[in-house]
């Protein structure tokens, strides 16, 4: 008993920092982000025994974080719907071919990017924060959103456009 | 085929495509400049976010490890909840054998033998209190409150006002307040030791309180009379009420309002009392001149009532002889009553008794209504439960039948069995949701069974929560089971921890004095985890596998 204590207390150390900015990324709040970071470690330390060892920590860590913070914004929003209907999504798909993301933001440290990330609507966001920051692949994230591979890929693809017109639109400074 | 789309691309660079996909879009790109700058741009940007994704900009906040703890297991929560209720059980069950039957039969005994009479005992305590105790008690307090102001007074002043001037202030009142406090005799009430006469030439045009040995009240007494003694005797008047309490009291004057008496014996000879009459005592008898203008009520040993009564008469005794009339219904408990003479009961009668044959009555007697009978066991000693076979018998069928619904459940909706109650605070949580479940249902079913066009929706739902009381029972059981069998998916079958469950759910409702209540924690409990499970299963997309 006190022995799991002090190594789960190990791992706390080593990943909080992680799960925090994960937390951070998905729910838009450090404050919010905190709680959920706690929240997170006690839930995996109550259900330690089912941890696989053949899989890495940080994604038995980074789906309970993830879990924790979907309900969380589930509730929140009170819309069982989140992540808004494939077809839709597909139709608002821009037009206009990408403009590079380093164009813009070449110059620019991360506080516009950050900016823009801390702009995006919730269903873009989350699928974001799943594959670039959890590195999830699109079927774990269409399993974690309940949603269907496909519209993992809209709903990404409309993540990174979103983003890049908020940048275009916004340009460096005025954040 | 044609260029790449953006999903495409999109998609290509994060590599979710399949490889017939990556195929078929590779043998495009190798001939196609444009679509290859627009895969680079897209590959950029995935660098890019990934980068800026991690890239904390803010202070991380030090956070302190949680207390990590183990949750209670639901193991250790059924063992301790069985533990608490069984020695619950056992404190009442001995206290009950020590307190019930010895001490009180022992000091029953005692008094049969050494204490001449109960009565005389409640009335020198009586006596003393009221003579010497009051003032005893009157100076105490003043000195008790006072203390207790200027505690207070001090407390206050030394947190207003820290200083020492303070301190020495409040000392200083509460001296001096303590004793000012100290109380005068109490002018309103009169004490007198021996013997207290109203002669019939007084009037007192005012409520008189008596103590003393004897009280005799031949005089007028405008307002209440409230008397206690060894022997209270009024055959004046009072134009109140009349509370009396003494070894014998004898009324034969006139009292206006209610009359209230507990004694040994209480006589009332030849009086007319205006009111409502209640007696109490080993012997309560009522003389043929006497009248009673409103209801009586009367509890004794042995009641003897001659006279009349306007109204209702009750009576609990264990001889009832009545002589005399009752103007309206009388209703009578005892093992034996007697209509005796001519008496005469204008409305029903009610007899609640062991049978039938404890009414006698006498040929010219009168029941103007009907005389019903409530046939009680009146041995005082309610039948022990516990003892019969067939209470065991109805709990094994009832064993049976919530094992086989229980069955039927976990096997056409396995996903019941996933139903959980989650430690500490959402314990708390799944048993408000149960006891809030429990309580709005029925209120909202009434609400919509007044919009008439929702009744067959209302019967609908009553048949539901009924449901739902009987399966939460059954879910806690399942819990329970399955915890102690450490399967909480059943995956090595239903039947075991069900019925392991179930008998404990059985004994636990059952145990003496506290069973209520577990059935009770149970029923919202197993009600809590039903609803939290609905919402769970059928509120969210079904495609969250949790």
């Amino acid at each position: 008993m006190a022995s799991s204590v002090v190594a789960f207390e190990i791992l706390y150390k080593e990943y909080y920092v992680r799960v925090f900015g994960l937390c951070r990324r998905l729910l838009n709040s450090a404050m919010l982000a905190e709680d959920a970071t706690q929240e997170t470690f006690m839930r995996a330390f109550r259900s330690f025994s089912k941890f696989d060892g053949n899989q890495p920590f940080w994604h038995w860590i980074a789906s309970i974080a993830n879990h924790y913070c979907i309900d969380l914004l589930r509730q929140r929003t009170r819309m069982q719907n989140l992540f808004g209907n494939e077809q839709e999504e597909m139709e608002q798909i821009e037009s206009p071919g990408p403009h590079a993301l380093t164009t813009v933001i070449d110059s620019e440290d991360n506080k516009t990017l950050n900016a823009a990330l801390a702009d995006m609507p919730d269903k873009y966001r989350l699928p974001l924060v799943l594959a670039y920051f959890s590195e999830f692949s699109y079927d774990q994230i269409a399993v974690e959103l309940g949603v269907s591979r496909n519209h993992v890929g809209v709903l990404l693809l409309r993540a990174k456009q979103h983003l890049r017109s908020r940048l275009v639109a916004t340009p460096a400074g005025e954040v | 085929m044609g260029h790449l789309t953006d999903l495409q691309c999109s998609m290509y660079v994060d590599g979710a495509l399949t490889s017939e996909q990556y195929n078929t879009l590779g043998d495009h790109l190798a001939g196609c400049t444009a679509c290859q700058a627009r895969l680079s741009v897209f590959k950029e940007d995935q660098g890019i976010i990934a980068i800026a994704m991690t890239n904390q900009t803010e202070v991380v906040p030090h956070m302190a490890p949680p207390k990590f703890k183990k949750p209670v297991g639901l193991r250790e929560f059924a063992v301790a909840n069985l533990l608490t209720g069984l020695l619950f059980w056992f404190a009442q069950f001995s206290s009950k054998a020590i307190f019930g039957e010895l001490v009180v039969d022992g000091f029953s005994w005692l008094t049969s033998i050494f204490v001449p009479d109960v009565y005389d005992l409640a009335l020198t305590t009586l006596l003393y209190f009221t003579n010497e105790g009051t003032v005893m008690i009157e100076a105490y307090s003043g000195f008790i409150v006072a203390a207790i102001l200027a505690v207070a007074a001090t407390w206050l002043l030394l947190y207003v006002v820290k200083s020492k001037q303070a301190f020495s202030f409040c000392l200083l009142t509460a001296v001096l307040g303590s004793g000012l406090a100290l109380p005068q005799e109490a002018s309103a009430i009169e004490h007198r030791r021996d013997h207290v006469t109203i002669s019939s030439d007084e009037t007192i045009d005012d409520t008189l309180l008596f103590t003393g040995e004897t009280i005799l009240v031949d005089g007028i007494v405008t307002g209440d009379l409230i008397a206690f003694g060894r022997r209270v005797v009024v055959t004046g008047t009072v134009n109140g009420n009349l509370i009396a309490f003494a070894e014998s009291i004898s009324i034969s004057g006139e009292v206006s309002g209610t009359t209230i008496n507990a004694g040994k014996t209480v006589e009332i000879t030849d009086a007319i009392l205006g009111g409502d009459f209640w007696g109490a005592g080993e012997s309560v008898q009522i003389s043929r001149e006497s009248r009673i203008t409103g209801n009586a009520v009367l509890g004794a040993n042995r009641v003897s009532m001659q006279g009349e009564v306007g109204k209702d008469l009750t009576t609990g005794a264990e001889t009832i002889e009545l002589r005399g009339k009752v103007g309206e219904d009388m209703v009578a408990f005892g093992k034996s009553i007697k209509l005796l003479g001519d008496a005469g009961i204008v409305g029903d009668l009610t007899i609640h008794s062991v049978g039938e044959d404890s009414l006698s009555r006498s040929a010219e007697s009168t029941v103007g209504g009907s005389i019903q009978f409530e046939l009680h066991d009146l041995d005082g000693r309610s039948k022990n439960p516990y003892a019969t076979f067939q209470f065991y018998g109805f709990q094994v069928l009832k064993l049976a039948a919530a094992f086989i619904i229980g069955y039927g459940l976990f096997m056409l909706f396995p996903a019941v069995r996933s139903a959980t109650l989650n430690s500490g605070v959402t314990g708390f949580i799944t048993a408000g949701v149960g006891l809030v479940a429990l309580v709005s249902v029925p209120v909202i079913l009434v609400l919509v069974a007044i919009t008439v066009v929702g009744l067959p929706l209302t019967f609908f739902g009553f048949a539901l929560w009924l449901l739902g009381l009987y399966l939460a029972k059954i879910i806690v059981a399942w819990l329970i089971g399955s915890m102690l069998f450490s399967d909480p998916d059943g995956e090595r079958g239903v039947a075991l921890p069900l019925i392991s469950g179930l008998a404990i759910v059985t004994v636990a409702i059952n145990i003496p004095f506290i069973g209520g209540v577990v059935s009770f924690v149970m029923t919202i409990v197993g009600i809590g985890m039903l609803v939290q499970w609905l919402i769970t299963n059928y509120s969210r997309d079904a495609a969250i596998v949790r």
